[in-house]
């Protein structure tokens, strides 16, 4: 059974009641720190403290707590700060009833009062949806009854509709026409809750848009926030769909360089979890650069580092004690595919960067 | 059958010759007013007048027969033009039992030169080719038939069914066509041939036959074109000339063109006035409005006895009384607007984009001019044009707009929109100084509600036309 990390922001995401089955504590301890720019405040007390804790399982535990994950604070913070806060495309006119707009009169103390407010409102739309695992599917069968085999022709499906059941808790059993009682699977779960505690955005079966003309259709026209928005609003976080369907929407954007669409959204950061992981952050550094975020490459990198310590550039970025321009040229060095093009783009960039330097000087 | 004698009416086709409608032939004028007598016989002077005309034609026929036998001078050149008319008859008839002695020798001639037949009976269809018919233009003629002067038109007696059309006679008509089909080069055949100069031959029956059939089908057709109804276009219904376009404006004096501006009629109405002379005196009055759909816009009334002229003064006038209204964005007005112009209660309201012109299908109509695409208007109490309109013009003109607003009160105009969350978009800031001090906001805003307003928000208001929905505008 795959553990759930949950944190509480990401239950309030959900609607649904789900109970944390396990709330792991975990805090970050490193052997060795390999982010210079980021030493991390950790005095040995508490080193001392977690390794008490965890001194049960502390094989499985170490091999773990070295690979950061995406729920923790510092990926998080770096992960918020590259998604940026585009205040006009977060708040872009939704698709509905218009009504005349109401003005007010305000002092400068009270605008800035407002666009505090909605910076707020901002930071919430952007909490980022949880990025789990496969889910494992169920093979439970509870019991055999061979009497009741060719009696009835359909399944029975029996779900336990108490209310104050998290979902995930939830007994779903199906009667086969052959007689075997076994545990639903994850897909007719899903389909017997939203038919019992129908949440808002979802449908009992996966609409027709994620079928994979459809989904194609949608790339071609540029809308992958509605896709992956879509996609949030119908599957469960670790159902095998809405991975699929994330991946595959990561892929396109990273085939076609379409970095920007998902700048200002809640899903940059899990896209950008995507690709360190998978080590693809090549287009999306060029995409960085190009766009004069140089900020937001060096914290990419960084996070790359992060993930694999023991990578090569890693292990020379730590020699090296490189910082900022220098970080991504040690990166486009070593371990990039697209290296010359990214130090190219930099070239470029460091030309135009000087040459408005002296045009302002 | 022929058209008859009537002599040309209408301006001459290329080689129809001259034009004989001026002056009577052969008329003499008595004076008397009452019926025209008419005697045979021809005045000189007219016929000399009529055949310095002639040259044309006459030049046409050098080095043909004709000149052999005919010489200007000394023939009555009257004749020769009673001649010409019936040749567009057919028969080369003899003229001759009644005015013989003026026809005699041409006659003659006629008989050595040309194959002559008299003339035969057209199945009922009586044919003279000298009548009342002849002895008049043909203006006057149709002056007589129309009878558009007479007491009967004056002070509106006028029908409408019982006005009557004049119609052109000689149109189709070619000198040298007819019953008969006779070939004259020069007049319905070519001239010449391979250098050739040709002679007078006639058609065959059939063909001549054929010619009549489409010389009729063709006069038919024009009948009938003449026949169809044009359908006026349509404003605001069936019978209204509210809502319809005159085009744009003439261009002025200076050679100023309103090519961008569109006027559009408001009301049309007639209107009497009392005179000494005639009694009670029509006059047309038109309230028309201009606007080039970018925020310039005016309107004018027009009066004048015939409706055309009306709507050109109007027209006219508009474009030198042009207000410049602000919009915002360039589709709704900036705030809304209540006012009362004499008796004429307007309540405009700011609508979001898509909206539509849901007002008074006047006030769609200006708003079209003006270039507002979206607004709600709501117009009570009298609903006099004028009034609208200049109550309407009067409001939108004082509009206050955002950087004004930020002007007067020195402080920060923001806008929210509900589709856009809570995001605080500026709009306008004071150009002057910046005040600190917040305005003074109430729990109960100090602003005087509208109880038809007030029912429909509580949903008192029992009407079955509120909140129906019509084609979008």
């Amino acid at each position: 059974m795959a553990t759930l990390r949950i944190s509480v922001p990401f239950g309030r995401l959900l609607t649904g009641s789900r109970g944390a089955e396990r709330v792991c504590f975990r805090a970050r301890t490193q052997p060795q720190p390999d982010t210079p720019l980021q030493p991390l405040p950790q005095p040995s007390a508490v080193r001392l403290l977690c390794r008490w804790l965890s001194s049960e399982a502390a094989e499985s535990r170490s091999s773990e707590m070295k690979k950061p994950t995406f729920m923790d604070e510092e990926v998080q913070s770096i992960l918020i700060k590259m998604t940026g806060l585009n205040l006009e495309k977060i708040f872009k006119p939704a698709v509905q009833e218009l009504k005349p707009p109401t003005y007010k009169l305000m002092t400068q103390a009270q605008l800035e009062e407002a666009t505090r407010k909605a910076i707020e409102a901002a930071k919430v739309r952007l909490k980022m949806p949880p990025v789990l695992e496969e889910r494992t599917p169920i093979n439970d069968v509870l019991a055999e009854d061979k009497i009741l085999e060719g009696i009835e022709t359909a399944k029975y499906v029996f779900t336990d509709i108490s209310y104050n059941i998290p979902h995930r808790e939830r007994f779903i059993v199906v009667r086969e026409p052959s007689g075997t009682l076994r545990k639903a699977s994850w897909e007719e779960r899903d389909r017997m809750i939203q038919v019992y505690f129908p949440k808002e955005g979802r449908r009992i079966l996966p609409p027709l848009i994620f079928k994979e003309e459809n989904l194609k259709t949608m790339y071609s026209r540029d809308r992958h926030v509605d896709v992956l928005n879509l996609c949030v609003a119908q599957f469960e976080p670790d159902s095998t769909e809405y991975i699929k369907v994330h991946h595959q929407t990561y892929e396109d954007i990273d085939k076609h360089g379409k970095y920007d669409l998902l700048r200002s959204t809640r899903h940059f950061g899990g896209m950008a979890w995507y690709f360190v992981n998978k080590k693809k952050i090549d287009g999306l550094l060029i995409d960085q650069i190009q766009r004069d975020l140089l900020d937001d490459a060096t914290s990419l990198v960084q996070l790359y580092h992060m993930l694999h310590p023991d990578g090569q550039s890693a292990q020379e970025a730590k020699e090296q004690a490189a910082e900022g321009v220098n970080l991504i040229k040690v990166f486009a060095n070593t371990e990039a595919q697209k290296g010359a093009y990214i130090e190219l783009t930099l070239q470029t960039y460091q030309e135009a960067f000087m040459s408005s330097h002296s045009a302002a000087s | 059958m022929g058209y008859g004698v009537v002599l040309g009416s209408a301006p001459p086709a290329e080689g129809w010759g001259p034009r004989f409608d001026e002056e009577p032939l052969g008329r003499r004028r008595t004076g008397c007013p009452g019926g025209r007598r008419r005697g045979s016989r021809f005045s000189m002077a007219a016929a000399v007048r009529a055949a310095g005309r002639l040259p044309a034609l006459c030049g046409v026929w050098t080095g043909h027969f004709w000149c052999r036998q005919l010489s200007l001078n000394t023939f009555p050149t009257a004749s020769v033009l009673a001649l010409k008319t019936t040749f567009s008859n057919g028969p080369l008839s003899l003229q001759g039992t009644r005015d013989s002695r003026h026809f005699t020798s041409l006659s003659h001639a006629l008989q050595t030169q040309c194959c002559i037949s008299p003339p035969t009976s057209r199945s009922g269809q009586q044919y003279r080719p000298y009548s009342f018919f002849t002895k008049l233009t043909a203006d006057e003629l149709w002056k007589g038939a129309l009878a558009e002067t007479g007491a009967g038109a004056r002070k509106g007696r006028g029908k409408r069914s019982k006005k009557k059309r004049r119609k052109d006679l000689n149109r189709g008509q070619v000198i040298g066509e007819g019953r008969y089909g006779f070939l004259w080069p020069g007049l319905n055949a070519p001239l010449m041939r391979n250098g050739a100069v040709q002679t007078i031959a006639q058609r065959s029956k059939e063909e001549q036959e054929q010619v009549a059939a489409d010389m009729l089908q063709q006069r038919e057709e024009w009948d009938r074109k003449r026949r169809m109804k044009v359908k006026r276009e349509r404003g605001w219904s069936g019978n209204t000339w509210g809502g319809l376009s005159l085009g744009p404006p003439d261009p002025g004096p200076n050679g100023e063109t309103y090519e961008d501006f569109d006027t559009r009629i408001l009301e049309v109405r007639n209107v009497f006035n009392m005179t000494a002379k005639e009694g009670r005196k029509r006059s047309v009055r038109v309230l028309v409005a201009v606007g080039n759909g970018q925020g310039a816009a005016g309107f004018a009334i027009g009066k004048a006895t015939e409706r055309v002229d009306a709507f050109r003064k109007a027209k006219n006038k508009a474009i030198h009384y042009l207000h410049y209204i602000e919009r915002y964005e360039d589709h709704t007005i900036f705030h809304d607007i209540s006012l009362r112009y004499k008796r004429t209660h307007i309540k405009m309201k700011k609508q979001p984009r898509g909206y539509g012109l849901h007002c008074h299908r006047a006030i769609i109509t200006i708003c079209r001019l003006i270039g507002i695409k979206d607004m709600y208007a709501k117009v009570s109490g009298s609903v006099n044009m004028l009034n609208l309109t200049r109550g309407l013009f009067h409001g939108l003109s004082r509009q206050e707009t955002h950087q004004q607003l930020a002007d007067k009160k020195g402080l920060h105009v923001v806008e929210f929109r509900e589709e856009c969350g809570p995001l605080p978009i500026l709009v306008a800031s004071p150009r002057g100084a910046l005040r600190k001090d917040p305005e003074p906001e109430e729990e109960v805003p100090d602003i005087r509600l509208d109880w038809e307003e007030v029912k429909a928000a509580q949903g008192m208001k029992r009407s079955i036309w509120s909140g129906l929905k019509r084609a979008s505008t």
